[in-house]
């Protein structure tokens, strides 16, 4: 009897250890590209075309990071990135946060059908609203400008769907209350709706902030002047007219993913809490 | 203040901006793709744009690039993730927290600093793949310049990559079944496969919907990826639909064409979401 239960948790253990493993190996396989990229940025360009190939820097260089400000404006990319994503991430967060909290806990007519038609928005692809916003665009004269970076993300079908979700949960009798008590719509809302919805506020806001840092196609159409790019177009820029150029063209990819893993792990536990809510049936 | 008036000034920035920046353009994306319009003037063809993109060769292509892409891409990140969720669902708490964030990380990184480090592993003469290859005499392939293994190795990039938001989905739904339906089919002596194929993976089918719903609408919209390793080569084998429209409109100006095949991929992407939504959804209660 002992006997059988001894080979038991050993087949236990042994599957243990090999499902582990496997965990391991596959953050190592998806991970590796980023190790190489931080490798081969601080390495000089000999370091890294060799076989077998050296997994540990042997001469560390910060001469792929100055060619990137000698080169090409990877200050102002940077810059423009920056700002772009701090402005949309602020404003988004008021503009949505009204909006869900309306669809959430106000009554108005047609609510429900309202909500439907936007959701139904989300299903529309990106390149759909591209075109003409840069035919309009351009006839207006906004193009290279920061107006229509920051001004169509401003409110974002998903935020409003997030932001209602969440608020959803919240008790109805603790707005009515304040109600009783006199307090004016702008009060509750101020006082004790953006208070409550902290943690989804959380969640919305570093992933606006990542969507837009990561965003490509956007400023690949709406942007012309080297001076107006971000990073992500900016990088895309080195790989295409320095092709052979592979220190510096890891040292800006460096640098464009910097602001995430420190946007990633000071605000981890949002990124879970954004993608159940997000996921939840409704 | 009425109720009504209240939500109408909560509504407003947001109806405003939602009207100007997605309605607006998506019905004036349906007139341009009647006409052929150009900057000097526009004229009405009919549906003659969507006539010319359905017969494109080049659009058929692109479409079964794209379905080749999105399939491999959509089946192996519910296949892995999934497999990722069930290893880790019984371990501690602290490993299941680390494993979630070093599977996430990648995938928020971005498609542009990850297209660009596989361009580099890539290439040719300097690239860490080629280099193994030749210190072991193997041939080297020029992968993103061979239009036999272009689009294949693009997809290796899209399956390597983060596998996060998955992983996080699949164990929040695994962490929600019931331990005593287990307990119940083991004493009636079922073996591990039949309690996975009988209760887990029925119980879960919720969240394979969800997977496979976002990961179609995302997979078939692909473009960074395709940009920056190739730009739809060599020979369109590595053109997308996506990709397509943004070379008929930026690079060639066929401004109605790229019109009518963006709505042509909206239609295709809400009927596949929805025959996937059908098919699959029950009601799963517990």
């Amino acid at each position: 009897m002992s006997n059988t239960k001894d080979a038991m948790t050993g087949t236990k253990s042994v599957a243990s250890v090999a499902g582990a493993a496997l965990l391991a190996a596959w953050a190592l396989v998806s991970l590796f590209p980023l190790y190489w990229m931080l490798l081969t940025a601080l390495s000089p360009q000999a370091d890294t075309t060799m076989f077998p190939p050296r997994w540990l820097p042997q001469h560390l260089t910060f001469e792929n990071f100055r060619w990137l400000f000698s080169h090409v404006a990877m200050g102002r990319w940077f810059f423009n990135s920056l700002l772009v994503a701090s402005a949309v991430t602020a404003g988004s967060l008021l503009i949505n946060t009204m909006a869900g909290y309306a669809f959430a806990k106000l009554r108005f007519p047609a609510r429900e059908q309202l909500f439907w038609m936007l959701l139904s928005l989300m299903m529309v692809p990106e390149i759909v609203t591209l075109i003409p916003l840069y035919v309009v665009v351009n006839d207006l004269w906004l193009s290279d400008t920061y107006f229509i970076l920051i001004a169509p993300f401003l409110a974002s079908v998903w935020g409003i769907f997030l932001i209602k979700q969440f608020l959803q949960t919240l008790p109805s009798a603790l707005l009515d209350s304040a109600r009783v008590d006199g307090a004016g719509e702008w009060t509750i809302f101020y006082r004790i709706v953006l208070p409550l919805a902290k943690p989804v506020l959380g969640a919305l806001a570093i992933f606006t902030f990542v969507s837009q840092w990561n965003s490509l196609l956007w400023w690949l159409l709406f942007t012309s002047s080297t001076q107006m790019r971000n990073v992500q177009v900016g990088l895309a820029g080195i790989r295409f007219q320095y092709a052979t150029e592979y220190g510096p063209l890891m040292a800006g990819a460096l640098l464009a993913a910097v602001p995430i893993i420190i946007v990633f792990f000071a605000f981890q536990r949002f990124f879970v809490r954004g993608l159940t809510i997000g996921a939840l049936k409704g | 203040m009425s109720n009504g008036k209240t939500a109408l000034l909560f509504l407003l920035p947001a109806i405003l901006l939602i009207a100007t920046f997605s309605l607006y353009p998506i019905t004036y994306a349906f007139m341009l793709s009647f006409q052929h319009f150009n900057v000097m003037h526009s004229n009405w063809v009919g549906v003659e744009n969507y006539r010319r993109v359905l017969v494109d060769p080049i659009v058929h292509r692109a479409l079964l690039n794209t379905l080749i892409y999105s399939g491999v891409v959509v089946t192996s990140s519910i296949i892995i993730s999934l497999g990722l969720a069930l290893l880790l669902h019984e371990r501690a708490q602290r490993w299941q927290t680390t494993f979630k964030a070093l599977y996430y990380l990648p995938a928020q990184i971005g498609v542009v600093v990850t297209a660009v480090v596989w361009v580099y592993i890539f290439a040719p003469l300097d690239g860490l793949l080629n280099h193994s290859l030749a210190a072991l005499h193997l041939s080297q392939p020029l992968w993103l310049a061979n239009p036999h293994t272009a689009l294949f190795a693009i997809i290796t990039t899209a399956v390597l990559g983060g596998h996060g938001a998955g992983v996080i989905l699949y164990l929040a739904a695994l962490g929600g079944i019931p331990k005593s339906y287990y307990e119940a089919a083991r004493l009636d002596g079922s073996s591990g496969w039949t309690q996975f194929w009988r209760i887990t993976f029925p119980l879960i089918r919720p969240t394979t919907i969800y997977v496979l719903i976002i990961g179609v609408i995302g997979s078939f919209q692909v473009f960074g990826a395709i940009y920056l390793m190739t730009q739809g080569g060599p020979q369109f084998s590595t053109d997308t639909i996506v990709y397509d429209i943004y070379d008929a409109f930026f690079k060639r100006g066929e401004v109605g064409i790229a019109c009518a095949e963006a709505f042509l991929l909206g239609i295709v992407i809400v009927t596949v979401s929805l025959l996937q939504y059908r098919t699959l959804a029950s009601d799963v209660e517990y």
